[in-house]
């Protein structure tokens, strides 16, 4: 029996793998064209479906920025590899949410 | 961007909307045996089986397409700044960042620094090997080029970026 994985469900969840990680402010459509995965009736924003992974945009709100995009590559990897997708994911750093820091010197 | 692309492809809709309607009432008419009303597309014929490659119509669209085509070739060959920069080339994993939000970062923290104003940041270089060009206005004593550095660094450090991204800066001696 053949299972078929529908393209809409694999982008939610790399989605929300992505939206879970601590750190990670919400996912964004990036600057230029769309980042998203468009199917017939809607589209996951953020998250753009490759024949050998995803692309992730995020806002991550937090100095650690490394470590959440580590934590974002590595929780949609494994939703992807559990969806039996290819799982190279490419993670982009969209924007920053911080207080922003004055210096005096 | 994002508007320009949609108006484009509203109005690419629309005109082969319209296209295709005028190519199908043409068929329909066709079809018909009917005299083509919408279209005149025998005059069209008629136009183009008299033109010879001495027109002076011919030179000018020649003229035209090529002018559109060396434009369309040199945009496409310009050099245009990375949307994104590879936050460190020997990380693997890697992990990208906006160009922007990079750019509008670091001129932040340097426009923080007490005295200096006008502070602009850009990012040159592709992708995986890129630099920064910092320029700001400071009154003499008051920031030098050192400190521009090191705040500059500071913050590349906090985005994550790698160690060894150049950081050139240029401060002027402003008011």
């Amino acid at each position: 029996m053949t299972t078929v994985v529908r393209r809409e469900d694999v982008a939610r969840a790399a989605a929300d793998a992505a939206q879970a990680v601590a750190g990670v402010a919400r996912l964004s459509a990036g600057s230029g064209v769309e980042v998203s995965t468009p199917y017939a009736g809607g589209k996951v924003v953020g998250v753009r479906l490759t024949p050998t992974g995803a692309e992730v945009h995020v806002v991550v709100n937090g100095y650690d920025i490394g470590q959440v995009a580590d934590d974002v590559l590595t929780a949609v990897s494994g939703a992807l590899t559990a969806a039996g997708m290819p799982a190279v994911v490419d993670v982009v750093v969209a924007d920053i949410e911080s207080v922003r820091e004055r210096r005096s010197d | 961007m994002r508007t320009v692309n949609r108006v484009a492809s509203a109005l690419l809709g629309l005109v082969a909307l319209l296209v295709g309607v005028l190519v199908a009432v043409e068929g329909v008419l066709l079809l018909a045996r009917r005299p083509s009303s919408l279209m005149p597309v025998e005059r069209w014929n008629d136009a183009a089986a008299g033109t010879t490659l001495g027109d002076r119509r011919v030179l000018w669209a020649s003229v035209i397409v090529l002018v559109v085509g060396l434009v369309v070739l040199a945009a496409q060959l310009r050099r245009t700044p990375p949307t994104r920069v590879a936050a460190s080339p020997d990380h693997q994993p890697t992990w990208s960042m906006s160009r922007r939000r990079v750019e509008h970062r670091l001129a932040d923290s340097v426009g923080g620094i007490r005295g200096v104003s006008h502070a602009k940041a850009v990012v040159r270089g592709n992708e995986h090997s890129w630099r920064v060009r910092i320029s700001a206005d400071a009154p003499p004593g008051q920031a030098s080029a050192e400190d521009v550095a090191s705040v500059a660094h500071d913050e590349l450090v906090r985005l994550g970026a790698d160690d060894a991204v150049p950081v050139e800066v240029s401060v002027r001696a402003g008011r």
